[in-house]
């Protein structure tokens, strides 16, 4: 499949340039907003990028894809577009020209904190198509009464200097001015974008977020954190401490970030093949020493790539020091939380036997964290489970100074582990796991398997005998889980299936080193390939018409399409990956998304 | 025939909306706009018969394709959801009526067979023979391993009986409480020695049958389970219960002697066949002409399945089955052997005021919508608004004052349907 390139040529105009000139024509959006606003986003060329979405979506394929035609179907969508295509063919234009010619050269939106807490809000759009754009607002002035006879209605619209202002219920005013349209709920805000005061092109926030976005940038924004903290829901959200206390150890430290950050500066980017958006916090502390669990010191770097293992899906990465986090608990979360927390910890240790959760695991970690999702080949299985879960793996890295002792340990506590869960099912009657301790390429491993996989033929007919599609009989859930166990390369890995476990050890003893001490920011990151989500989706089509069927109500053909549709979509992706970089001066958050020339099938 | 059986002729009494909207709503759930009108338009006869119709929708049998996939992932809960969801879509209402029926006849429950397959199965059974022979139905139900399991007759083998089973196929499955002794009980078990199950399906352990003669009722022989089966069916007895425990659920709460002695009749002379008593009982005039005075309290699967099949709402299986658990009616946990008690136990402070939420939900839900069936039955004027919602749901010939309501005319519906499903009149049937 070749990659389809994004590579948009934006024009990228220099705010301190623009504030220079004087010609109406010339000015960009900002130039109207009042300078103050808590948050500002700025669309730039938006013609041009409806022309090259346009482009891409005939290049690519997706305006025929299912999920695309069942929308553009729909009887809403179609009135709706009806409505549209009138309107704009009575200014004598289709569609996409009237959509460009509003979208323009350049649109900023922005918030105030206004009066009676409702806040404020400005649009402004630099029209492309100046002409165009005034013929579709005096068709929209005729239609909706705000002119009678072709002038004004005194009652419904004012003047400021020579531009005239509308009313149009309930509380939205707008006006045209050269080729700026402006929209807006406050005639305060009306009244300075028409007039000479300070605008938001010279607010050194907005300029440094424009200075920050890449030339080719096609929306630049930014918020101003310090105003934002003062609504009081926001407020209360920071300030409080995290109630349970996976999400507090997993965002505390982002959440503290965001207690001092002055302002967040956002920009939107083609990318080599798809997009990059970027979110970035400016100013603010640095983490407090009660924090420093958030921010490891021992962070180290992996040679091997999850992206190399066989069917690849996902990765989540975090980077804590899980040691230091227990023992600030009591600093980073709610009481009930710490309650929660030290429940758990002593559970863990009741289950693994000889060790100790917290100095024995949570203290020889190292970060990052890393849980691995990959298809599982089923080519081999005895059962086909129901539904067909992903392998998932637990990977982390262990201190360098252990012994051979802790490996012994762990394998320990596993099979105390494995031992409890098979008490555990066979008091509600479910097949237990069968567990054998070998070496895989030289490593010690546990395995362990189902000793009779459930779906066996007795339920089968109990179940009324009816056949499944599939030529093999089908299991529960449960089958599709199996955990094993095994340190390769100082590498901790935890899986849920013998061959993923197997999979990993190959990719790690194919470069045959263990992790080295990372140089870089604390990065917490999520990765999702696409193609192998909608494989999975694929394998357990089945359960999900099912649910669909079930739970939304919906006919067999509907689901059917529904599916098929949505897994058809994800195929125009390629990768997704969200990274967030803690760092001494903030954080940075990156999102990149890449696309595929066309669909595979 | 009875002459309380006497059958019901339109010439006499019309066949008009009302009767329809009555005859559908005691005889099936609540039914739709749609049902009733085509019920009048179909006339006496053929709605009758549409009762006992074979074949199902597409949309229901298209679901009931799901239940064997969806059993073997020991869900018990989107079983649950399932059947209800079946229920709500089912064009054969009266076969939804009874399924639920025989499985508080035969009341089995999953917190102690643990296992959804067979909880499955028993339900296929049921529904296979709800409407024929009774006693093809005991012999397939005392053969079932969900049932096999609940009481215990893995455990009932040669020399050491276990009577749970036999006690409860004369104590709740076919004569009740006095038509029989402790000796037919414990003589009973013995006929069912290795009747047993494996993986979810029958198996009958000859090492471990007790093949020695039994008196059973009366009767002397080498018994096994079909024998006492067909012994205690031959009782007068049996007749009496079961025509009770139909008219029970089809009629009034507390049948009088003579209508269980005519039913008991139209049992025997049938052959006990479940679907020639019940035409005889819904084609009577006694039931279309005259009901009687005393309704039945709905039970919750009534209650909810009646409002979304008569407001033609697409519920989840989930909603479905949260809505009648939080009722009191956990289908496939029945409380005991004994099934639901029914009748005046399912309201209490604490279920009317669930029922009650469920109303005000089901009708704020997006899945209810006014508009397409004010445009469908061109209900265009609030006084025709007005009229559907009675029709519906408490019935045409029912005298309700109703409050004031908004003109706007799916407001309107809305606040109607609110008053009227949460009304006493629609808790009865």
């Amino acid at each position: 499949m070749s990659r389809f390139s994004f590579r948009f040529v934006f024009g990228a105009i220099p705010i301190l340039a623009l504030t220079a000139l004087s010609n109406a024509a010339d000015k960009s959006a900002a130039e109207y907003v009042p300078s103050g606003a808590v948050a500002a986003v700025s669309l730039h060329d938006g013609a041009g990028s409806l022309e090259r979405l346009k482009a891409w979506m005939q290049r690519s394929g997706v305006e025929d894809a299912r999920l695309i035609q069942y929308v553009v179907e729909s009887p809403q969508y179609m009135q709706a577009q009806i409505f549209a295509a009138g309107f704009a063919a009575s200014a004598k234009m289709d569609l996409w020209q009237a959509a460009s010619a509003i979208l323009g050269r350049d649109v900023t939106i922005a918030v105030f904190p206004g009066s009676n807490k409702e806040a404020e809000a400005m649009v402004v759009a630099i029209a492309s198509d100046s002409a165009g754009v005034a013929r579709l607002l005096e068709m929209a002035h005729t239609l909706t009464g705000l002119t009678r006879d072709g002038a004004p209605d005194p009652q419904r619209s004012f003047k400021v200097g020579d531009n005239v202002v509308y009313r149009a219920p309930p509380k939205a005013l707008h006006c045209f001015t050269g080729d700026a349209l402006i929209v807006t709920n406050s005639e305060r805000l009306m009244r300075v974008a028409l007039g000479s005061e300070t605008k938001l092109a010279s607010d050194a926030a907005y300029r440094a977020a424009e200075e920050a976005a890449p030339k080719d940038a096609v929306v630049v924004g930014y918020a101003n954190l310090a105003a934002l903290r003062e609504i009081p829901k926001l407020k209360a959200a920071l300030e409080q401490k995290p109630r349970e206390p996976l999400p507090g150890m997993l965002v505390g430290g982002w959440q503290q970030h965001l207690r001092s950050a002055d302002e967040v500066t956002a920009w939107l980017a083609p990318s080599a093949s798809g997009l990059k958006l970027q979110l970035a916090t400016r100013g603010g502390a640095d983490l407090p020493t009660t924090h420093a669990g958030y921010a490891p010191t021992d962070a180290v770097q992996y040679e091997w790539r999850p992206d190399e293992l066989p069917r690849y899906l996902s990765q989540i990465q975090i980077e804590r020091d899980w040691g230091k986090l227990f023992n600030e608990r009591e600093a980073l979360l709610s009481l009930p939380a710490v309650g929660d927390l030290v429940r758990f910890a002593t559970n863990i240790s009741t289950i693994l036997g000889g060790m100790d959760f917290v100095n024995d695991v949570l203290g020889n970690v190292q970060a990052p964290l890393r849980l691995v999702m990959t298809r599982c080949d089923l080519s081999d299985a005895r059962v086909t489970p129901s539904p067909i879960l992903p392998g998932f793996a637990l990977i982390a890295p262990l201190r360098p100074d252990l012994d051979e002792m802790f490996e012994r340990k762990l394998f320990a506590a596993a099979q105390s582990a494995i031992n409890i869960i098979n008490i555990n099912g066979g008091q509600q009657g479910m097949p237990s796991f069968l567990s054998e301790v070998d070496r895989y390429r030289g490593y010690r491993v546990l395995f362990s398997e189902y000793v009779d996989p459930p779906g066996t033929e007795g339920m089968e007919t109990a179940a009324g005998g009816e056949a499944f599609v599939s030529d093999k009989p089908r299991g529960s859930l449960r089958y599709n889980f199996a955990p094993c166990v095994s340190i390769a390369e100082r590498q901790l890995l935890v899986t849920t299936s013998p061959q993923l476990l197997r999979d990993l050890i190959d990719a790690i003893d194919a470069h045959k080193s263990a992790p080295e001490k990372a140089s870089r920011p604390t990065l917490d990151a999520v990765d999702l390939d696409f193609a192998t989500l909608a494989d999975l989706l694929r394998d357990n089509r089945a359960e999900l018409v099912i649910n669909r069927m079930l739970q939304e109500a919906r006919t067999r053909e509907v689901a059917e399409r529904e599916i098929d549709a949505f897994v058809e979509l994800l195929r125009y992706g390629r990768s997704l990956r969200v990274a967030l970089e803690t760092r001494k001066d903030g954080l940075k958050a990156v999102a990149e998304l890449d696309f595929r020339a066309g669909a595979d099938k | 025939m009875s002459g309380l059986l006497t059958p019901y002729k339109p010439s006499a009494a019309p066949w008009d909306e009302a009767r329809a909207a009555s005859f559908l709503r005691r005889t099936s759930f609540c039914p739709s706009e749609r049902e009733i009108r085509d019920a009048v338009s179909a006339g006496f006869g053929a709605t009758l018969e549409n009762l006992f119709a074979k074949r199902d929708c597409r949309d229901h049998n298209e679901l009931d394709e799901l239940g064997s996939p969806l059993a073997l992932r020991e869900n018990i809960e989107a079983l649950r959801g399932w059947w209800l969801r079946r229920l709500a879509l089912t064009a054969r209402p009266l076969s939804g009526r009874l399924a639920v029926f025989w499985h508080n006849h035969f009341a089995t429950s999953h917190v102690k067979v643990r296992s959804a397959p067979m909880m499955l199965q028993q339900l296929r059974t049921i529904e296979r023979h709800a409407f024929g022979p009774f006693e093809e139905m005991l012999i397939a139900i005392s053969r079932d391993p969900a049932m096999i399991v609940w009481l215990d007759n893995d455990d009932n083998v040669k020399g050491r009986p276990n009577e749970n089973y036999a006690r409860e196929v004369f104590e709740l499955f076919s004569l009740g409480l006095g038509a029989y002794a402790e000796h037919d009980i414990r003589e009973g078990a013995r006929a069912f020695t290795g009747w047993s199950q494996k993986n979810g399906r029958y198996r009958f352990n000859r090492g471990e049958h007790d093949y020695g003669s039994k008196e059973v009722l009366g009767s002397r022989g080498d018994f096994d389970g079909d024998d006492v089966v067909r012994i205690a069916i031959a009782q007068p007895a049996c007749a009496s219960f079961i025509a009770t425990k139909l008219l029970r659920e089809f009629v009034c709460p507390a049948p009088d002697t003579e209508l269980v002695d005519a039913v008991a009749e139209q049992l025997r002379s049938s052959r006990f066949e479940i679907q020639t008593t019940l035409r005889a009982i819904f084609g009577s005039d006694m039931f279309v002409n005259a009901p009687r005075d005393t309704p039945r309290i709905k039970s919750p699967v009534e209650f909810v399945i009646g409002v979304v099949r008569s407001l033609e709402i697409d519920a989840a299986a989930q909603q479905l089955s949260e809505a009648t658990s939080q009722m009191g009616q956990r289908l496939f946990e029945p409380p005991s052997v004994k099934g639901w008690d029914g009748h005046r136990r399912w309201l209490n402070s604490a279920t009317m005021l669930v029922r009650l939420n469920g109303v005000t939900s089901a009708v704020k839900s997006d899945r209810f919508q006014p508009s397409r069936l004010r445009s469908e039955y061109d209900l265009t004027t609030p006084d025709a608004v007005d009229a559907w919602c009675q029709r519906v749901t408490v019935g045409p010939d029912t005298r309700i004052d109703l409050p004031p309501a908004p003109d706007d005319l799916d407001e309107r519906m809305k606040d109607r349907l609110r008053f009227l499903l949460s009304a006493p009149e629609y808790q009865l049937a």
